[in-house]
């Protein structure tokens, strides 16, 4: 078992920690914990051969990008309701909702795929670079509205939740930018010739990937215990 | 206190604030009426006197004031629109009333000289000899006699129940029999065979009671504003005590944000009045809201502290 199957465990522990968190939480909560849970559909999809028997089917394959981004997208959703929140007292977003959002949203976008030519590996390569710049802007994002949430409820007992947020989208800075940055300048098929920039790519891969995979844990853990 | 002995009573006692005391006088106008009515309210005493239907007199004592005629009948009117008042209404016979007014509008010579320690054979004759034009008003606890004279010579007695000046002294001597007995002398300023206008006829009551209303009106809106304002600001200084109490609770479990929702909910609620339901409203809202940023039993310690607050400050 590699660090990447580590971290995709990780994920899966935090996904199944995050059901709980979908129901009982408020509503406001949703977004976050279906995010969770969606993140490690796509990492088990995309850990192709090395836990689950090896998936020729790049339709499957490129699904775990498409579920990696709309992951994304209903975390960042959570983190802007509870932005808005910070600064209306108001949470307007209800369950269905957002549920009903993301499966259009999967739905859409499996059906993006169906309707076009058939995914190869150049295609494949290029919806994960645009998953993974998805995932870095958001982060940025993501990480300006944190420091304004945190800074609104640094006495609240929820506060050590958002440092652990801020904590979870640096790791996703660093576990999805490395990869963006091995993908953009090809490291893997130049190796070779710059073998020190791949590698440390490749551990900041991981590092970003364990460090996110243990906040997101962390975080369920957290607000399990702060919200009873 | 005017005191006077009560006449042959037609009514008595009866609450004023049932009464509209201008159709009341216009009724005793068109019944020929001959009598008194007396008005007791608080401030003092109001009397009318009538002759033959005639309003011959109008006056209102009191310990600040003595007015007649108009002054009189709006002073009666606003206090009968104000107050709790009690009328009375005797019958008399035209001399008495003539007498009765004559004697209001006297002035006192005397006043409440216990009969135990003076000399009334005395008394008696000196009103012979300076031929004094007036009354001796004798009374007690429980009951009133006056004895009339005019020009020294005394007329005839008068006593609670009667209509008529009467001759026989009994009852009203007994008064002055009676244990902490006084007497007061009023002398006549009126020629009483003069006659009298009536002011029914020279006032216009209608109008004197529609100024008296509007005044009673304008003096309640009056007060019920004063007493609104003091509610309200009552209320707010209340409301003002809970809403900082709360903010401090609030930032206590739930820090800054805590505040900001208590501040949130208060003003969500507008006129926030202290009934149960709006409490209520509150404190749902409320807990609410601290969802996101707190456990439920932070929470609920919180809204208990809260309530505790709420049950000590109402």
């Amino acid at each position: 078992m590699d660090f990447s199957t580590a971290i995709a465990g990780l994920w899966i522990i935090a996904g199944a920690l995050s059901i709980s968190l979908f129901f009982r939480f408020p509503r406001i909560w949703s977004s976050i914990a279906l995010g969770f849970i969606l993140i490690p559909c796509g990492e088990i999809i995309l850990l192709n051969g090395s836990v689950l028997p090896r998936l020729e089917n790049n339709y499957i394959l490129t699904l775990g990008h498409v579920l990696g981004m709309v992951a994304m997208l209903a975390i960042s959703s959570g983190i802007h309701e509870y932005y808005i929140f910070t600064r209306s007292l108001d949470c307007i977003e209800n369950r269905p909702n957002i549920v009903v959002l993301v499966i259009a949203t999967l739905l859409g976008s499996m059906l993006f795929l169906v309707v076009n030519p058939h995914p190869d590996e150049a295609v494949r390569d290029a919806i994960r670079i645009a998953e993974n710049t998805i995932w870095i802007c958001l982060s940025l994002i993501n990480i300006n509205l944190l420091r304004k949430i945190y800074l609104t409820l640094k006495d609240a007992p929820i506060a050590g939740a958002f440092r652990a947020f801020l904590v979870l989208f640096l790791g996703f800075l660093l576990w999805k930018g490395s990869q963006l940055y091995m993908d953009v300048y090809q490291l893997k098929q130049i190796k070779g010739l710059y073998a020190m920039h791949y590698q440390i790519m490749a551990w900041v891969h991981l590092f970003g990937g364990v460090v996110s995979s243990l906040s997101a844990v962390f975080i369920v853990l957290y607000l399990k215990k702060v919200m009873r | 206190m005017i005191l006077l002995p009560r006449g042959n009573p037609i009514k008595e006692n009866i609450n004023s604030a049932k009464v509209n005391l201008p159709d009341l006088l216009d009724q005793l106008h068109k019944t020929n009426f001959t009598g008194y009515v007396r008005f007791d309210c608080e401030p003092g005493t109001g009397i009318f006197i009538f002759q033959n239907g005639r309003l011959i007199s109008a006056l209102f004592k009191s310990e600040l004031e003595h007015l007649i005629a108009y002054d009189a009948i709006s002073k009666i009117f606003r206090e009968a629109l104000a107050a709790m008042g009690r009328l009375s209404i005797y019958r008399l016979s035209d001399g008495l009333a003539i007498s009765i007014h004559a004697l209001l509008h006297g002035h006192l010579l005397y006043q409440g000289q216990e009969l135990a320690l003076i000399d009334i054979k005395s008394l008696l004759a000196t009103m012979n000899e300076k031929q004094r034009s007036g009354c001796l008003r004798i009374y007690s606890k429980d009951h009133i006699a006056l004895i009339f004279y005019r020009a020294g010579k005394p007329l005839g007695f008068f006593h609670d129940g009667a209509t008529e000046i009467e001759t026989s002294a009994d009852s009203s001597m007994s008064v002055a029999k009676e244990p902490g007995a006084k007497v007061d002398v009023l002398l006549a300023s009126d020629d009483p065979d003069q006659s009298f206008a009536d002011l029914m006829e020279t006032a216009d009551i209608s109008n004197l009671w529609a100024k008296a209303l509007s005044e009673h009106q304008k003096e309640r809106a009056d007060k019920e504003d004063t007493s609104r304002r003091t509610m309200d600001g009552q209320e707010a200084a209340m409301r003002q005590k809970i809403f900082k109490e709360f903010q401090h609770q609030a930032h206590s479990y739930l820090g800054n944000i805590g505040a900001s929702l208590v501040k949130k909910k208060f003003d969500k609620l507008g006129l926030f009045r202290f009934n149960q339901a709006c409490f209520d409203e509150f404190f749902l809202d409320l807990s609410t809201a601290a969802r996101m940023v707190a456990g439920e039993r932070q929470i609920s310690l919180m809204l208990e502290e809260m309530k505790r607050t709420v049950k000590e400050l109402i």
